[in-house]
């Protein structure tokens, strides 16, 4: 792994200033947040930078290893590349099979099946995000608001979903048994922003980075969805987690 | 023996699905994890799960060879065993009947709505309930019940990975077929 260059010592997504800075640091705090159109005319107030988040979008099967498993892996790269951490993706899949930190299936020959592998669990994402020098914290999401209020105030986001219920719309119907297995989160997407209503403050929807896709880039996902790819319900499980990012490490004096 | 009823509340499929966290934690979030499945394979009655590292795309799922198994003590919901396939095989004599390339397995899939499969999903905890019981306690449960367990597994797991479930839990299988 090459040297790692900061641009910054803290890039917030959005262009607005993170709540803190601003006096808030609440979810309830909407001084400042842009209105933003949706694709179907509804005005809302937006905190989060979609463009900026598009641009950081990684499509999880296009690293030099061709791990195809690896939507946690191309979440980290995204993260990375939206707090001003120069290293690519592949950089990024190289330092996880280096350091033990995706899982990784090999032939008898010991090459790696890439369709196999990538994958990581929430615990090897925070140490991926700390290796290359960011600040984090992870927990299980309970309600929706938790992933808006991290996103309000300016921190990067990634949550682990069932894959199945977040591609229901995407996905022609009747092709959903082999990916919703159990019901339990078993993909991972990064957030960069939500939309708010204007006049309720209810959260509408977010803008997700969605790597099992090429064009999966600020794919836009209501607050219903949402709720059922992460949280799901009593009957249904999902159990989804959070890894919030809120900026790079201080060096240590 | 056979018609005894154990003082013993077993956990059920609810249960062994809460109560397996623990060992959840160790796989990494994409992996295919099985549901759980009641055996006595190993005496004491426990809920088994196999895992598999797997991928999914829209319009694409494919699975690989187990890799790991869990046990969760039907009495408890404690983890009784978690092992890697390769150091305690249990269901490695299954991938002979399994077709693969290169030890990836494609699901067809179903051509069910997400509706129809959590729809099968609650069957087949429907289904369990009314059997597991039963093989626990080592009696034997009405066969309408045993059918329906039977069917609800054949309608919940994809054809091509049954046969780890029945390498995993075969006494289990054995008691609703016979």
């Amino acid at each position: 792994m090459r040297e790692l260059e900061m641009r910054s010592e803290l890039s917030p997504l959005s262009d607005v200033a993170p709540a803190e800075a601003r006096g808030g640091g609440e979810c309830g705090d909407f001084t400042g947040l842009p209105t933003h159109a949706l694709e179907n005319g509804r005005e809302v107030l937006l905190a989060g930078d979609i463009e900026r988040g598009r641009k950081a979008f990684e499509y999880q099967a296009d690293n030099d290893q061709k791990l195809v498993a690896s939507g946690g892996l191309a979440s980290v790269s995204s993260l990375l590349r939206l707090f001003g951490v120069e290293a690519s993706y592949s950089e990024v899949v190289a330092v996880a099979i280096k350091e033990h930190l995706c899982a990784v299936e090999r032939d008898r020959d010991g090459a790696i099946k890439g369709e196999l592998s990538g994958a990581t669990t929430a615990q090897q994402r925070v140490a991926l995000l700390e290796k290359f020098g960011l600040e984090t914290r992870s927990l299980k999401v309970e309600s929706i608001d938790q992933i808006a209020e991290a996103l309000a105030k300016g921190e990067g986001v990634m949550v682990s979903v069932n894959a199945a219920t977040l591609w229901k719309g995407l996905t022609p119907e009747g092709n959903f048994d082999g990916y919703y297995g159990n019901g339990e989160h078993n993909h991972v997407v990064g957030v960069i922003a939500v939309a708010f209503d204007p006049a309720t403050r209810e959260v509408v929807g977010f803008y997700v980075n969605d790597p099992a896709e090429p064009n999966g880039a600020a794919r836009f996902v209501s607050a219903d969805l949402m709720r059922d790819a992460v949280i799901g319900s009593e009957k249904h499980p999902v159990s989804g987690t959070m890894i919030a990012v809120s900026g790079v490490k201080r060096p240590s004096c | 023996m056979d018609t005894a009823v154990s003082q013993t509340k077993w956990k059920t499929y609810a249960d062994a699905r809460a109560d397996e966290g623990i060992a959840r934690s160790q796989v990494a979030i994409g992996h295919h994890i099985s549901f759980p499945v009641p055996t006595r394979r190993w005496g004491r009655p426990v809920w088994a799960v196999f895992c598999a590292p797997s991928s999914a795309r829209p319009g694409v799922s494919t699975v690989g060879l187990p890799d790991r198994w869990w046990a969760l003590d039907a009495a408890t919901g404690a983890l009784a065993a978690y092992a890697f396939e390769d150091i305690v095989p249990v269901l490695a004599a299954a991938a002979g009947s399994v077709a693969h390339e290169n030890g990836i397995i494609t699901l067809k899939g179903g051509g069910r709505s997400l509706a129809e499969v959590k729809s099968a999903l609650a069957r087949l905890e429907n289904a369990l309930g009314l059997v597991s019981e039963f093989f626990f306690d080592g009696r034997s449960a009405p066969a309408s019940s045993r059918a329906e367990a039977l069917a609800a597994l054949k309608d919940t797991i994809s054809p091509e990975l049954m046969p780890f479930y029945r390498a995993l839990a075969s006494d289990f299988f054995a008691w609703l077929e016979r």
